[in-house]
C-alpha cells in the first residue's frame, strides 16, 4: 500500500480528483437517456417479487415491445417492499421520476390526495379496447380520488376464511357452511385451542387476528358499524355497534384466547401460522395461493369459506394498481403501458404470477369458474361471491395523520386498554384531523 | 504455584472462550440450519435445528432466481474500490490531524466530526439531486467516487486516534534524518498502524458489501444492483420464503466471514517493541 | 581525505542550517492543506452542499411534490410543540443512556478475552465477530423469538427464578431494554477496535510492571487502560453518535410500538420525511439532534483531556 503512493502520485490524485468533480458539475444535467435507438424509453417502477419480475422481464415487456415496436420498457424493480416509497420520493424530488408507479391499497392513500398521479378518465373515455366496465367497479371507486380515477388495477382479492380440513376432521368439527355466523365461528375456534404437547403451553389456536387495516374492519362492519359517516367526514367508530364488533374480534386472542396474542405469535405471521398447522382457520386473501399451491403446497387438505355473518355480510378487499406519474412528458405511451399492466395479456401474466385475481373481470371470472388452477380448493368461488359485499378499508385525505391515530388501536390488541377507550380517543383524533382538513 | 494460577487463568479464558462462542454464533447456525431445511419443512416450529436431509438445493435456488452473479460482481467493484479509496485517504486526513500543527486544526476536526451528526435521512434527497446534475444516477458511481475523498469522518477519526498513539521519538529520529513529513506519514506511521489501517479496510469492505440504501437509491437497472438489495427481495409483499431468504444471506455472508478469518494476522502486534529506549 | 565528513559534523550542519520555525510552520501548514486535500476537496463536491440544502429545507414546508414554500422558523416553533417528538427524543436518550456504558464494558471485556494468547484465537475472533454479521431480517426473527413473553427461550429461562417475567418487545416497560440488549449483542465493531487498541500497547510496559511486582487488575488499570484511553475515546464518541441515531430496530422490527415506547427520535423523523411528505420538519428535527449530538461531543472532547493519553 505505501509503494504506489508516492508524492508524486498522490498530488496526482487530487489534481485528477479535481478534474473529475468540475468536468462532471460542467456536463450539464443529462439525467437519463430518454431515446435509444430512436425508441422511446418508459421508466416502469414497482416492487416485484424476484418470480413477478421474472414473468415481466420475460413475457410482458417482450409482448409489450413487439405491440408498441417505438417503445421500450425499463422495469426498474425495487426488490420488494423496503424503502419503495423513501426511494419513489427521492426520484420524484430528483427529476427522475418514473412514468409509471406501482400502488397497493396500502401505501396508495399516502399519494392519493398529494396528486402525483395523473388522471386517466380521459384516456378511457376515447379509449375503444377497454372500457371502464372491463374492470371490477369497487376497484376502480378505490382510485378515485376527487371524483377523477388515477390509476388502473392490475390485481385484487377478498378475504374469506381458509380452513384446515385435517384438523377439522381429527378434531371432529363440521366444515363451515356458506352462511355461518359469528358465533359458528366462535364455537368451532374453541375446538381447535389446545396445548397438544403438554408443556403448559397453548400452541394450537382456532384462528387468528392479525391487527391489520385490511382485516379488522370486517368486524366492524359486520356488527353493523360503521368507521365513517357515508360523506367520510365525521369517525363513528365510537358507536357501540363499531367498539363491540372491534372488540369481538380483539377478544378472540386476548379474551375467549381462540388466537394467539401478539406475543404469542411474534416472529411468526398469521399465513406461517396457518401453513405450520397451528391454526385451523384464518381470514386471508387469494394472494395466499401463490404459497398454497405452488411447488409441493400445503402439507394438508384445505378449503375456503366466505366470512360468518353477523348482523350483516362483510369483509375487506385488497388490491394493486399501477400510476401515471402526474409531470411524465409521454402521457400516451404511458397510458398504453398502463393498459397493457391490466388488459387480458396482463391479466394472464399476473394469474401466472399468483397475484390473486386480475383487476380484469373477464379473466378473473375464467380463472375462477373455468377452474384454470386444478389445484384451486372447490369453493374458489366463494372469491368471487364475496365481491358484492366487500368494502375497502376506508382512507381519508389527511391519510398519514389517520395511520398515526391508529396506532392507538394496537393498545388495545395488546390488552394495554379497553377497546371502548381506544375506539373513543381514535375517533375524536379522527375527528379533529378532519376538521382541521389540512393535508 | 504461579504456573498453577496461569493454569487455572488459562482454563478459565477457555471456558469463557467457548461459552460466548456458542452464545454468538448461535444465530448463525440458525441461518445455516434454516437454509438447508427444504421448503415445506421450515415453518414447522418443531423442525429440527439441522434437517436430518439438508436440502442443498436451496442455494441453488436461492441463487439463481436473480442474478446473484451480476450482483456479486457490482458489490465486489463497489466495496474493493471503497476500500482502497477510504483507507488511503482517511489515512491521509487522519495523519495531518495526529501528526501536523497547523491553524484551526482543532475546529476543522470538530468540523469533520459533525459530518457524523446529521442524520443521513434529510440529506439523502439533495445527494441524490446532487448526483443528477453529472448523471450518475443508475451506476455505481456515486457510492465508489465519494470514498476517495477523505473516507468518511468514522475512519479519519479512527485513524488519529490510533497515529496519535505512536510515540513522537520515531518521527523525530526521522526528521532528522531529513525525512519530510510524506516521508514519515510512509515511512514511520504506516508501518507501525497496521491493525489499525487493517479494521478500517475491514469495515470499508463489510459495510459497502452489506449496504442497502446506498444502491437502492442509486441503482434503477437490474444490472447494477447489489447483493443487498438480492437478499432484500425475498422478503416479499406476500409473505417470505425463510429458506431461500437463509440460503442468500448464508451465501452473501461467506466471503465476508472468511474474509475476517484471514484478515486476523494483519491483527497481531507488529507495533513498537524495538527501537524506542525509555 | 575521506568524501564522508565526520557523522556529528552532519548533524551539527543539518541544526545549523535547518529552517527557521516560522518558515518550517509555512511548510507544516501548506503539508497539512495537502494532505487534507481529499477531504476538504470532498466537502466541498459532495458533503456541503447537501448539508446546506438541509439546513435551508428546515426552514420551508415541502413536500417533494409540490414546490418548497418559506416558512421561516414555523418548523421550529413546532418541535417545541410536538408531544410525540418529545417523547421520541425521551425514548432515544433512554436508549442512548443505556446502551453506550453496556457497550463499551461489553466490548471492551471481549476484547480482553480475544486478546490471550490463546490457540485458535482467529477463530474465536471470527465467531465473536459473527453477530454483527448476520444479516438483520435473520436476527430480528431469531431476537423475536428469543423475547416472546410465553415460550420464547429468555423467559422460560427467567421462569425458573420469577413468577412474571417482563414482556419484553410487547411491553412498553420493557420494550427498550429489550432492544438495548438486542444491540449490545452486536457489538463486534467495538470490540474490533478495542482489539486493535489493545495490540497497539507495548509488550514491554507489561513486562515492567509485572517485574514490578504489579498484579493482574493493577496492570489493567495502570497500564492498559491508559494506554487504550485514546480508544475507549473514540468508541465513546462513536458510540454517542451512533445510539442517538437509532432507527434501524424500530423501522425493521417494532415500527415505533408497542403504544410509541420505541418511537425513536430518527424513525420518527424518517417517517415525517418519507410518510407525511413532510420534509421541511425532518430538516429541522435533524438540525436540533445535531445541535444536542455537538454540544455533547465537545464536551466529551472538552472532559476527554483529563483522561485521555496520547503516545
Amino acid at each position: 500500500m505505501t509503494n504506489f503512493l508516492t508524492r508524486r502520485g498522490f498530488l496526482g490524485l487530487a489534481a485528477g480528483a479535481m478534474l473529475a468533480g468540475g468536468s462532471g458539475l460542467l456536463s450539464g444535467c443529462n439525467q437519463r437517456e430518454r431515446f435509444v435507438d430512436g425508441k422511446l424509453i418508459l421508466d416502469f417502477y414497482t416492487p416485484s417479487s424476484p418470480e413477478f419480475n421474472e414473468l415481466y422481464q420475460n413475457k410482458l415487456v417482450p409482448a409489450f415491445e413487439k405491440k408498441f415496436p417505438k417503445i421500450k420498457v425499463r422495469v426498474n424493480s425495487s426488490l420488494g417492499d423496503a424503502g419503495y416509497d423513501a426511494k419513489l420520493l427521492t426520484l420524484i424530488a430528483g427529476k427522475m421520476a418514473p412514468d409509471i408507479f406501482h400502488v397497493t391499497q396500502t401505501n396508495f392513500p399516502f399519494y392519493a390526495n398529494k396528486g402525483i398521479a395523473m388522471p386517466i378518465d380521459d384516456f378511457l373515455a376515447r379509449d375503444d379496447e377497454i372500457k371502464r366496465s372491463d374492470f371490477y367497479q369497487k376497484l376502480l371507486d378505490g382510485l378515485t380520488v376527487n371524483g377523477k380515477l388515477v390509476g388502473l388495477p392490475t390485481d385484487f382479492s377478498t378475504i374469506i376464511m381458509f380452513y384446515n380440513k385435517d384438523m377439522f376432521d381429527k378434531h371432529k368439527v363440521k366444515y363451515p357452511t356458506p352462511d355461518w355466523t359469528v358465533e359458528d365461528y366462535l364455537e368451532k375456534c374453541k375446538a381447535f385451542t389446545l396445548d397438544t404437547d403438554k408443556d403448559g403451553y397453548i400452541d394450537q389456536w382456532g384462528t387468528t387476528n392479525p391487527n391489520a387495516y385490511n382485516r379488522w374492519p370486517t368486524w366492524v362492519w359486520n356488527n353493523g358499524g360503521e368507521l365513517f359517516t357515508p360523506d367520510a367526514q365525521t369517525c363513528t367508530m365510537d358507536s357501540p355497534e363499531a367498539i363491540e364488533g372491534l372488540k369481538f374480534y380483539i377478544d378472540l386472542s386476548l379474551k375467549e384466547g381462540v388466537a394467539p396474542t401478539s406475543e404469542q405469535s411474534m416472529g411468526q405471521g398469521f399465513q406461517e401460522q396457518f401453513m405450520a398447522r397451528r391454526a385451523a382457520m384464518i381470514a386471508d386473501s387469494r394472494f395466499a395461493y401463490k404459497r398454497f399451491l405452488r411447488k409441493k403446497g400445503l402439507a394438508f387438505e384445505w378449503d375456503v369459506a366466505p366470512m360468518p355473518t353477523g348482523k350483516r355480510q362483510a369483509t375487506t378487499f385488497i388490491w394493486g394498481a399501477n400510476c401515471i406519474y402526474r409531470d411524465t412528458p409521454y402521457p400516451e405511451e404511458s397510458y398504453e403501458l398502463l393498459k397493457f399492466l391490466s388488459n387480458e395479456v396482463g391479466a394472464a401474466i399476473n394469474l401466472e404470477a399468483g397475484n390473486a385475481l386480475p383487476a380484469y373481470k373477464e379473466a378473473a371470472e375464467n380463472a375462477v369458474r373455468n377452474r384454470e388452477d386444478p389445484k384451486a380448493p372447490a369453493n374458489d368461488l366463494f372469491f368471487l361471491d364475496a365481491i358484492s359485499y366487500a368494502r375497502q378499508a376506508p382512507f381519508p385525505p389527511q391519510y398519514a395523520d389517520y395511520e398515526a391515530a391508529m396506532n392507538r388501536l394496537h393498545d388495545a390488541f395488546l390488552g394495554l386498554a379497553t377497546p371502548k377507550e381506544v375506539c373513543t380517543e381514535f375517533t375524536s383524533r379522527v375527528n379533529q384531523i378532519l376538521q382541521s382538513k389540512a393535508l | 504455584m504461579v504456573e498453577h494460577t496461569k493454569r487455572i487463568n488459562k482454563i478459565t479464558v477457555y471456558i469463557l472462550l467457548i461459552g460466548f462462542s456458542i452464545l454468538f454464533a448461535f444465530p448463525f447456525l440458525w441461518m445455516v440450519g434454516t437454509s438447508l431445511t427444504p421448503g415445506e419443512l421450515v415453518l414447522d416450529r418443531n423442525r429440527p435445528f439441522i434437517p436430518m436431509q439438508p436440502a442443498w438445493s436451496n442455494y441453488n435456488e436461492a441463487l439463481t432466481v436473480l442474478p446473484f452473479a451480476t450482483f456479486l460482481k457490482n458489490t465486489l467493484i463497489i466495496s474493493i474500490m471503497c476500500v482502497i479509496g477510504q483507507t488511503v485517504s482517511a489515512s491521509l486526513v487522519a495523519f495531518a490531524f495526529a501528526r501536523l500543527k497547523f491553524p484551526g486544526r482543532d475546529a476543522l476536526f470538530v468540523m469533520v466530526l459533525a459530518t457524523m451528526m446529521l442524520p443521513g435521512q434529510v440529506t439523502m434527497i439533495p445527494t441524490f439531486i446532487m448526483f443528477t446534475i453529472p448523471g450518475w444516477i443508475d451506476s455505481l458511481k456515486p457510492l465508489i467516487v465519494p470514498a476517495f475523498f477523505g473516507g468518511g469522518a468514522f475512519f479519519i477519526f479512527l485513524l488519529r486516534q490510533f497515529f496519535l498513539t505512536i510515540p513522537t521519538e520515531l518521527e523525530d529520529a526521522a526528521r532528522i534524518d531529513g525525512c519530510g513529513s510524506f516521508g514519515i506519514y510512509r515511512h514511520v506511521i504506516l508501518p507501525l498502524s497496521k491493525p489499525a489501517l487493517t479494521a478500517v479496510a475491514l469495515f470499508s469492505f463489510m459495510g459497502h458489501w452489506n449496504d442497502f440504501l446506498g444502491p437502492l437509491i442509486y441503482t434503477q437497472s437490474e444490472e447494477n444492483k447489489t447483493l443487498a438489495l438480492g437478499l432484500s427481495a425475498f422478503k416479499g409483499l406476500h409473505g417470505t420464503e425463510y429458506h431461500l431468504m437463509m440460503a442468500a444471506s448464508v451465501a452473501v455472508l461467506l466471503p465476508v466471514i472468511i474474509l475476517f478469518f484471514f484478515s486476523q494476522k494483519y491483527f497481531v502486534e507488529g507495533v513498537v517493541t524495538s527501537g524506542v529506549k525509555g | 581525505m575521506s568524501t564522508n565528513p565526520a557523522p556529528d559534523l552532519v548533524i551539527a550542519d543539518a541544526v545549523v542550517n535547518a529552517p527557521g520555525p516560522r518558515r518550517r510552520q509555512r511548510t507544516q501548514t501548506l503539508e497539512a492543506m495537502l494532505f487534507l486535500s481529499p477531504w476538504i476537496i470532498g466537502f466541498i463536491l459532495f458533503t456541503a452542499g447537501p448539508i446546506i440544502a438541509s439546513l435551508v429545507l428546515s426552514f420551508m414546508k415541502w413536500d417533494v411534490i409540490s414546490p418548497a414554500k418559506w416558512v421561516g422558523l414555523a418548523n421550529y416553533k413546532q418541535l417545541f410543540n410536538d408531544p410525540l417528538l418529545l417523547k421520541a427524543l425521551a425514548n432515544t436518550v433512554y436508549y442512548a443512556a443505556l446502551s453506550i456504558p453496556l457497550h463499551i464494558i461489553v466490548a471492551l471485556g471481549l476484547a480482553l478475552l480475544l486478546n490471550q494468547k490463546v490457540k485458535a484465537m482467529p477463530i474465536f475472533r471470527t465467531i465473536f465477530y459473527l453477530p454483527s454479521l448476520t444479516s438483520g431480517v435473520a436476527t430480528f426473527l431469531l431476537w423475536g423469538n428469543i423475547f416472546e413473553p410465553q415460550a420464547g427461550l429468555l423467559n422460560r429461562f427467567l421462569r425458573n427464578f420469577m413468577e412474571n417475567p417482563p414482556g419484553w418487545l410487547m411491553d412498553p416497560a420493557w420494550s427498550k431494554v429489550a432492544l438495548v440488549i438486542m444491540g449490545t449483542w452486536a457489538v463486534g465493531s467495538t470490540m474490533l477496535i478495542f482489539l486493535a487498541g489493545l495490540q497497539g500497547i507495548p509488550g514491554q510496559l507489561y513486562e515492567a510492571a509485572s517485574i514490578d511486582g504489579a498484579r493482574p487488575w493493577s496492570q489493567f488499570r495502570n497500564v492498559t487502560l491508559p494506554m487504550l484511553s485514546p480508544t475507549i475515546f473514540f468508541n465513546v464518541i462513536i458510540a454517542t453518535i451512533g445510539c442517538l441515531q437509532v432507527f434501524a430496530q424500530a423501522f425493521v422490527l417494532t415500527r415505533g410500538g408497542p403504544s410509541n415506547s420505541t418511537m425513536f427520535y430518527v424513525y420518527y423523523l424518517f417517517n415525517r420525511a418519507f410518510v407525511y411528505f413532510d420534509m421541511g420538519y425532518a430538516s429541522a428535527m435533524a438540525w436540533l439532534l445535531f445541535a444536542i449530538v455537538l454540544v455533547l461531543t465537545v464536551i466529551q472532547m472538552r472532559m476527554a483531556k483529563r483522561w485521555v493519553h496520547y503516545g
